[in-house]
């Protein structure tokens, strides 16, 4: 009885028109061979499943040519479909492209679960960067048992010319010689570096070339391995040997992201000196690898131990709290609020696309109604329709992929233009296997997810009434989903023109802010002095008249000065004054011309006088900032005639200049100017680097071969290079404008794709509501009546949307918040503002229909009907 | 007209041959028997569906077995269209082998 049982249940999977005549064919081949129920219920599965396999088949080649053809019949509702999928979808392939190794791909080491980061956080120059303090580094190294190795690296902090490298300049990062045995990898051609221990004094020191670099300089020839370079950087030359090739696909492990590292240079590993006895002003960024069954936690709950006592004994530790991550997490932390903002937005973005395409689906399911009541009739399964209306969807979003995939290909170069250069050597090509996968992947689950509306839509078919009277049935249905959609797609679009509109107020104000100086057609020229002279003295008056000489009369050149340091650089330590008094500020020696050449204006006083300069008056000069601090609450121009005490001496201030702001978003420093032959300054000489500030013409460049001419003739060889100072500010700036470009893209994306769902939407409206618009005007509505009527039915569902995602930017707006400049998140007036925009649109968009609508004949529309 | 397949060449021959008996069961045991090619049951039920649709062959249930719950038989014939597939496909193949080693007769065993 059971086995009876077993083989009619067998026999369900075989299709309905063959299951007699199987089952009689099999009860035939079984009697005479002796074969049981078992054996006939196999064979029924068997043919069972390849006949459904084969009628499947064949109705998805039916079904998708059947797709094909009617979509390219309606040419202006593919196309339109195609277009806004491929918006939304290309937002996330463009964003993804440059993510994708940052985020989500595996690390390129061997086991990376083991590997961690450990940092507190600090800001280094122009870019962050999650570093520990050297002491405290080599406290964990030397006494951590849960750690097996650490090693540090830099990615590159400075570009450099390298004899042989060719004319481009070559970005140089720096590790320790242990990097790559703690990622546990090895060199694609070539060795690794030598321990420190066993690498013989004097002679080159190491590097390793990055492998796209040896590619594209030197065509993967394995000549370069072992050849010496001499590697420049300012006045100094130094050799360094190419001892291997860095694997494919390899990332600098460090926290401070970099477009590119075409060369590793060795440095020692500082953790594992174990002299520091007092903190001191220089970090490191380690890597470290857990011993084998030692866990994270554990890891952090060893350093915390290590670490206690030297917060006890030292008050500059106090606040120190080192952190233990998992290396990617630890690499990208200070990225990832802002890139996992980026991926919420593109999401956003390819979220309204979605609905939108349910909407234009949606609003074409007029159609697919009454050609689904004549497949009803004519004996066609609700899983049948069901595919075939996903099948439309699934079309169209392959077709938008592969239109997206291939424009992003196409517009790569354009793209990385807008791109944070710390991301650009992330970005892999649109057409990489695993995008393209996950492309297509997505693709396909937003057809499933468009396709719903059209499909619950088929659920509810009435066949007579359609068959009889036309989809009016299905109509008011059909409808209702749609006005869901445009009131879901509106609520998205608010959340993305708010934050679209925040981002660009926060970008202007850091863009239009002032940063004390005029950085157009200003040059920062550095020069790198003899090393011999340096030591003495007595000759800074002449050598600095010697620099400042060599500027007069040169060609474009309008006013020039000389700082002792770059003021564009923030990594400093603390200066002597400030530190003094317990405070963060800082000091620089200035010629008498210097803030003449900035464009800083002096605000009270005088700058130094020539004779000041050469003699090393004590006279000083401070920022607006500086006096504040030095004088809290007093009005400014009161400082004049003051007198401050530095390491040389009572010195009178003369003068208070502008801040200069070069790095926006930090707090403001305040400065002291000093003379810049002054007795208690030292940097600048001491490194045998001074700087010249020069203005040049509009849109020339300083000649560094004459200015090094000039310099030769009176002080000796001289390294000359210089960079403007537009180029100093870009890189702040880079990131704001990135996200100003990027949100307001979305912004306008999604947009666009409302005001297209709107049209599609009200043009159904305006088809389904025929009749009634005629019988309205029989009756004696006007013209504007029927616009009014049809306008409001588009902007009512939009307006509610708009509230509703007025609600939702109000709960996102926290996470924007960060990234954004003295700009409210949640500013009402924005909001107001954005709700407006989102309205207007429901209006133009519906506008068109609506015309056309009031236009037409009530008594041809009554004769119709 | 559309190219006819191996399987399917190998079908229709065979319902051919049959004339009215042509069913699953003996089409499968001819086309061993002669070809020596053995098509597993859902390979010939797929092939006779395919060309079912196609319009090369009709089929038709045969009266019911005479016993309580009894199942009837499928029964397949050639139509025109499925007699001049198979048969251009036949002389196509016979073209093509003239003057070959392919176009020799079978040697009989001694």
């Amino acid at each position: 009885m059971r086995r009876a049982t077993l083989f009619r249940a067998a026999l369900l999977v075989v299709p309905a028109a063959w299951r007699e005549a199987v089952a009689r064919d099999l009860a035939e081949e079984a009697e005479p061979g002796g074969r049981g129920t078992i054996w006939c219920a196999c064979q029924a599965l068997g043919v069972g499943l390849r006949l459904r396999r084969t009628i499947g088949l064949d109705a998805l080649r039916s079904d998708l040519c059947g797709s094909i053809r009617s979509l390219a019949r309606a040419r202006g509702f593919t196309a339109a479909a195609i277009l806004t999928f491929a918006l939304g979808i290309g937002v996330n392939v463009a964003v993804f492209s440059v993510i994708d190794r940052l985020m989500f791909r595996p690390l390129p080491y061997a086991d990376p679960e083991r590997l961690v980061h450990l940092h507190t956080a600090s800001s280094v120059g122009s870019a962050p960067e999650a570093t520990i303090d050297v002491m405290i580094g080599q406290r964990i190294f030397e006494r951590a048992r849960s750690i097996q190795d650490m090693a540090w690296a830099q990615a590159s902090g400075f570009e450099l010319l390298v004899d042989g490298f060719g004319t481009a300049p070559v970005k140089a990062g720096a590790a320790s010689a242990n990097l790559l045995r703690v990622l546990g990898i090895r060199p694609a051609a070539g060795r690794d570096f030598t321990a420190d221990r066993e690498r013989p004094a004097g002679g080159p020191s190491e590097a390793l070339l990055a492998y796209d670099t040896w590619t594209t300089r030197f065509g993967r020839s394995h000549e370069v391995i072992g050849r010496v370079f001499d590697v420049h950087v300012l006045n100094r030359t130094a050799q360094y040997r190419i001892v291997g090739i860095l694997p494919p696909g390899f990332i600098v492990p460090s926290s401070r992201l970099a477009e590119r590292t075409d060369l590793v240079m060795v440095r020692h590993n500082r953790l594992a000196d174990g002299d520091r006895t007092r903190p001191g002003h220089d970090t490191v960024a380690p890597v470290a690898r857990l011993r084998p069954g030692v866990s994270r936690e554990q890891a952090a709950a060893e350093i915390a131990t290590l670490v206690a006592p030297l917060r006890r004994q030292f008050p500059e530790y106090e606040h120190e709290r080192v952190t233990v991550l998992p290396l990617r997490q630890g690499l990208f932390f200070l990225y990832a609020p802002y890139l996992w903002l980026v991926v919420g937005a593109a999401a956003l973005v390819l979220l309204v696309a979605c609905v939108n395409l349910g909407t234009l689906l949606l609003a074409r399911g007029r159609s697919r109604a009454q050609e689904a009541a004549v497949r009803t009739a004519l004996g066609a399964s609700p899983g049948r329709l069901v595919f075939a209306a996903t099948i439309d969807a699934a079309i169209l979003c392959v077709a938008s992929s592969v239109a997206a995939l291939l424009l992003c290909r196409w517009a790569s170069t354009a793209l990385m233009t807008v791109v944070p250069f710390e991301f650009r050597g992330f970005a892999v090509s649109a057409l990489d296997p695993r995008l393209v996968g996950l492309t297509l992947a997505v693709a396909l689950a937003s057809a499933l997810a468009a396709a719903m509306g059209p499909v619950r839509g088929l659920r509810r078919i009435d066949v007579l009434s359609i068959l009889q009277r036309g989809d009016q049935g299905a109509g008011s249905a059909r409808l209702r989903s749609g006005t869901l959609l445009l009131a879901a797609e509106a609520a998205l679009g608010v959340v993305l023109v708010a934050g679209a509109a925040a981002s660009v107020h926060s970008f202007l104000g850091l863009a239009l802010r002032d940063p004390g100086f005029v950085a157009e057609d200003l040059h920062s020229v550095n020069l790198g002095l003899p090393a011999d002279q340096t030591a003495d003295k007595s000759t800074r008056v002449p050598r600095l008249r010697a620099i400042r000489e060599a500027f007069d009369g040169m060609p474009d050149v309008e006013a020039a000065g000389v700082i002792t340091r770059s003021p564009f650089i923030e990594d400093l330590p603390p200066e002597t004054f400030w530190q003094h008094l317990g405070r963060s500020g800082r000091e620089w020696g200035v010629s008498e011309d210097l803030f003449e050449a900035m464009g800083t204006p002096v605000v009270y006083g005088r700058t130094f006088t020539r004779a000041e300069v050469d003699d090393d008056a004590l006279v000083a000069i401070l920022s607006e900032g500086g006096a504040r601090s030095l004088w809290p609450g007093e009005p400014v121009r009161n400082v004049i005639g003051r007198t401050i005490q530095t390491k040389g001496g009572n010195r009178e201030v003369v003068g208070v200049v502008a801040d200069v702001r070069v790095h926006p978003t930090l707090p403001l420093m305040p400065a002291l100017f000093l003379p810049a032959t002054a007795r208690e300054i030292e940097a600048g000489w001491s490194s045998a680097t001074l700087v010249a500030l020069v203005k040049m013409a509009p849109g020339r460049s300083p000649d560094r071969a004459l200015i090094a001419a000039r310099l030769g003739e009176t002080i000796g060889r001289v390294s000359v290079s210089s960079e403007p100072a537009v180029g100093v500010l870009a890189p702040w700036l880079e990131r704001p404008r990135f996200q100003a470009l990027l949100f307001g893209s979305f912004a306008a994306i999604g947009l666009l794709l409302a005001a297209m769902g709107i049209y599609a939407v009200a043009a159904f409206e305006v088809a389904r509501r025929r009749h009634e618009v005629g019988v309205r005007m029989t009756l004696g509505a006007s013209a504007g009546d029927i616009r009014r009527l049809l306008v409001r039915g588009a902007v009512l569902p939009v307006a509610a949307g708009a509230a509703a995602g007025l609600g939702l930017t109000w709960w996102a707006a926290r996470f924007l918040q960060s990234l954004l400049f003295e700009v409210d998140a949640r500013d009402p007036w924005t909001f107001a503002a954005v709700a407006l925009v989102l309205v207007a649109t429901a209006v133009a968009a519906s506008w068109l229909p609506a015309r056309r609508a009031a236009r037409v004949d009530p008594a041809a529309v009554l004769r119709e009907t | 007209m559309l190219l006819l397949g191996e399987v399917e060449q190998l079908v229709l021959l065979a319902v051919l041959r049959l004339g009215d008996e042509a069913y699953a069961v003996p089409l499968r045991a001819l086309i061993k028997a002669e070809a020596g090619v053995d098509l597993s049951r859902g390979t010939i039920y797929a092939t006779l569906e395919r060309l079912e649709r196609k319009g090369y062959v009709t089929s038709w249930f045969s009266d019911p077995q005479a016993v309580r719950g009894g199942k009837a038989r499928r029964l397949f014939r050639l139509k025109p269209p499925g007699v001049a597939a198979v048969t251009a496909a036949k002389q196509g193949l016979d073209r093509l082998a003239r003057g070959t080693v392919a176009a020799r007769p079978a040697r009989r065993k001694a």
